[in-house]
């Protein structure tokens, strides 16, 4: 009885529950952090120009100092780690494609920096030794007794700095030979051989080094990542979207649901209405039944309480239902006593009549007629009685009167 | 007819950069790391402070070849001035770290230096009234590790020596230098010093062998950057110091070796140039070498041995 009153509450309490998870669901999920990503990967763009521009000044001789190289390899290391650690934040990122890139990116730059710390240890000698070969060119000793082909070092030196061809390269190591082989060499020539093979060796290294760097794949990973990013972004989103919709058609189910309770609620309603009408019309008529009841059952009390002869009705289990004060004085009960009391108390010996004429005359609504009875007061003594029957039903009840006179 | 020859000095890229009169460090954050820079409680048995290695009235370092362990028994490498390591990029004789965080923390936890761990630290700091107190009103988080770190950091980015002579000289004063110091200048770039020794901490952000011409007299079985990369070409690598100071942060090198400048000059002349100075490049490379030395809180920077407490 009680369930069914309840379901409408609990079936919106059920749809609202649904409405607030869908809700939960359609919001975009890690925009901030997308967003986060998407600036790291700008930021690692942008750094990695600033390296290679700073690198290839460098290999130049333009580079005044490696600080901001320095500075921007460190920028980088920085921002890999927080790559890192964006990529792997939230437990929905984690092991995805996406955060394999980044893992991927970060390493690659990882690789990248170090080869940088490389490339600026070599390139700070080579340019020391470069700008050393370069001065004492400039300041040939020649009152020193060299080998007369010495100027073709220096020429073979600007081609090799040039292109660092292999054959260039056997040709100074071969002038370098065979100027150590020179005696009463000038201290700044030992130098200079020192230098001399240094360069031969470290640059074709450097540069190799150097190529090494330009063709790390920084720019694909990045654009591997950024692809990754795109995809994730657009597989959550898709999920966010597919929630939106199932909000959308909850939300729909509510409404409907709510407009079919109402209209349902205005129906009973309007019954509830007519039926409470015709309620009272017919409590009205009830009670105005009831007032013309009264009145009459007032107006047969004072008539009967006026009569002198003793007037009692009984039901149809011949008890007592009313008592006027005729009977009072003819039988010297009271009608509190009296009431409810069986009317064989008032006619002992006639108990075969009262059955006959009370309980099995059932529906005789007619006028007996009086009969000549023997009666009992409350004292004991005995009388004659002349008692006249008259019946009546109501509803399902039925009544019978006695009208008792004394002889 | 006159020929007005005018000699336009060409402008050479200049490797060198004067240090900033001042940092932006935090004042509160200052004062509580320069706190804890002087407290026993950083180190495991209570008896150093980061102050004991680089107290900073002695140019920020112990004036010892090398620097001895916590434990007595093991003998670390030369412990470098702290002064302007705020403008170094890697930590470290080998560059270890690469951030002044990461170095801090570090040099509390080894076992051979602080030998602290972060448990007993935070207890002994949590138990100061004191600490709790100032680092609740300087850091929303309170005491915890990362502010202790943070607080430190901003104390050691304050180390500067600012105001050198040759800084003065490097901001347009023509006459912070000497002649023979102006002399001494040309002939530290000239001879390639600058090759590696430069940028605003004239050292620091690079990495080299020791021992590019010739093998250096001592190289105690010490890796140097291999043992953080385990790359064959960096046995014997170590990171390029600054020269900032280095008058007065004798004795030099990684190992100590070095006692004096005027030794050390030399051995980088004949290991990593190549080159054998005479007396009067010497002389003239130490005079310019004196003038690096700066001011920490307006007062020249001096060094010299720590007595032991």
């Amino acid at each position: 009885m009680r369930l069914p009153a309840y379901r409408p509450l609990f079936i919106v309490a059920g749809l609202l529950t649904a409405l607030t998870y869908l809700w939960h669901e359609s919001t975009s999920p890690d925009l901030e952090r997308r967003h986060h990503l998407q600036e790291i990967l700008r930021i690692i763009e942008l750094h990695d120009a600033e390296l290679m521009r700073d690198i290839l000044l460098a290999r130049a001789g333009l580079l005044p100092n490696y600080d901001a190289l320095s500075k921007t390899g460190h920028a980088l290391e920085t921002i890999s780690q927080d790559l890192l650690s964006a990529s792997q934040s939230s437990a929905e990122m984690a092991d995805t494609p996406l955060a394999q890139s980044a893992q991927q990116l970060s390493q690659t730059l990882q690789a990248k920096l170090t080869e940088v710390e490389y490339f600026k240890s070599d390139n700070a000698l080579l340019r020391n030794s470069m700008t050393y070969f370069t001065k004492v060119g400039q300041n040939l000793d020649v009152k020193a007794k060299l080998p007369a082909k010495v100027e073709r070092l220096w020429q073979l030196m600007f081609s090799f700095l040039e292109t660092p061809e292999a054959d260039l390269a056997q040709a100074i190591q071969r002038e370098l030979a065979s100027l150590e082989q020179h005696k009463s060499l000038p201290p700044e020539y030992t130098s200079l051989i020192a230098h001399g093979r240094l360069i031969v060796d470290l640059l074709p290294r450097l540069d190799v080094s150097l190529r090494g760097i330009i063709q790390i794949p920084i720019a694909d990973k990045l654009a591997a990542l950024q692809a990754e990013l795109l995809q994730y972004s657009m597989s959550i989103e898709k999920r966010a979207q597919t929630y939106r919709l199932m909000l959308y058609v909850v939300a729909l189910c509510l409404v409907v649901y709510l407009l079919y309770q109402f209209v349902r609620l205005r129906l009973s309603n309007e019954s509830l209405r007519r039926a409470h009408e015709q309620l009272q019309q017919e409590s009205n008529e009830r009670l105005h039944a009831e007032i013309a009841l009264r009145a009459s059952e007032e107006r047969l009390r004072s008539m009967t309480d006026s009569a002198h002869e003793a007037i009692i009705s009984v039901d149809s289990l011949a008890k007592v239902v009313s008592w006027n004060r005729g009977a009072e004085a003819m039988f010297g009960y009271s009608e509190t006593t009296m009431l409810g009391q069986p009317l064989l108390l008032l006619i002992p010996e006639h108990d075969a009549y009262i059955h006959d004429s009370i309980l099995t005359r059932k529906s005789t609504n007619t006028d007996a007629g009086a009969v000549q009875l023997q009666g009992q007061r409350q004292d004991g003594k005995g009388f004659p009685l002349e008692l006249s029957l008259s019946s009546w039903s109501r509803g399902n009840d039925f009544f019978h009167d006695g009208n008792y006179s004394r002889h | 007819m006159v020929w007005l020859c005018l000699a336009w000095p060409v402008f050479a890229l200049e490797s060198l950069a004067p240090l900033p009169l001042s940092t932006n460090v935090d004042e509160a954050k200052r004062q509580l790391g320069e706190r804890l820079f002087h407290d026993n409680k950083l180190s495991a048995q209570n008896n150093r402070s980061c102050a004991s290695c680089h107290p900073l009235d002695h140019a920020a370092m112990d004036g010892l070849p090398r620097a001895e362990a916590n434990d007595g028994t093991h003998s670390l490498r030369n412990t470098p001035s702290l002064f302007n390591v705020g403008f170094n990029f890697f930590y470290n004789w080998d560059g270890v770290v690469s951030t002044l965080e990461a170095h801090t923390e570090k040099v509390m936890l080894n076992p051979k230096v602080m030998n602290t761990s972060w448990s007993a630290l935070l207890a002994s700091l949590q138990a100061d009234a004191d600490y709790k107190k100032a680092f609740t009103q300087v850091y929303p988080t309170g005491l915890i590790k990362e502010n202790i770190v943070d607080a430190m950091v901003n104390f050691e980015r304050s180390l500067i020596t600012p105001n050198s002579r040759f800084d003065q000289f490097l901001r347009g004063n023509q006459h912070a230098l000497s002649d023979s110091e102006q002399q001494g200048y040309r002939l530290f770039t000239s001879l390639g010093c600058a090759a590696c020794h430069q940028g605003i901490n004239i050292g620091g952000n690079l990495f080299q062998k020791f021992g590019v011409f010739a093998q250096p007299k001592s190289l105690a079985k010490d890796p140097g950057r291999y043992s953080v990369t385990n790359n064959e070409r960096d046995k014997g690598v170590y990171r390029v110091p600054s020269l900032r100071n280095v008058a007065v942060t004798a004795p030099y090198f990684h190992d100590g070796s070095a006692a004096t400048l005027a030794e050390a000059v030399d051995t980088m002349a004949h290991d990593q140039l190549g080159r054998t100075l005479s007396e009067q490049e010497r002389n003239l490379l130490l005079e310019f070498l004196t003038t690096l030395t700066g001011e920490y809180q307006g007062k020249p920077v001096v060094g010299g041995v720590v007595t032991s407490q």
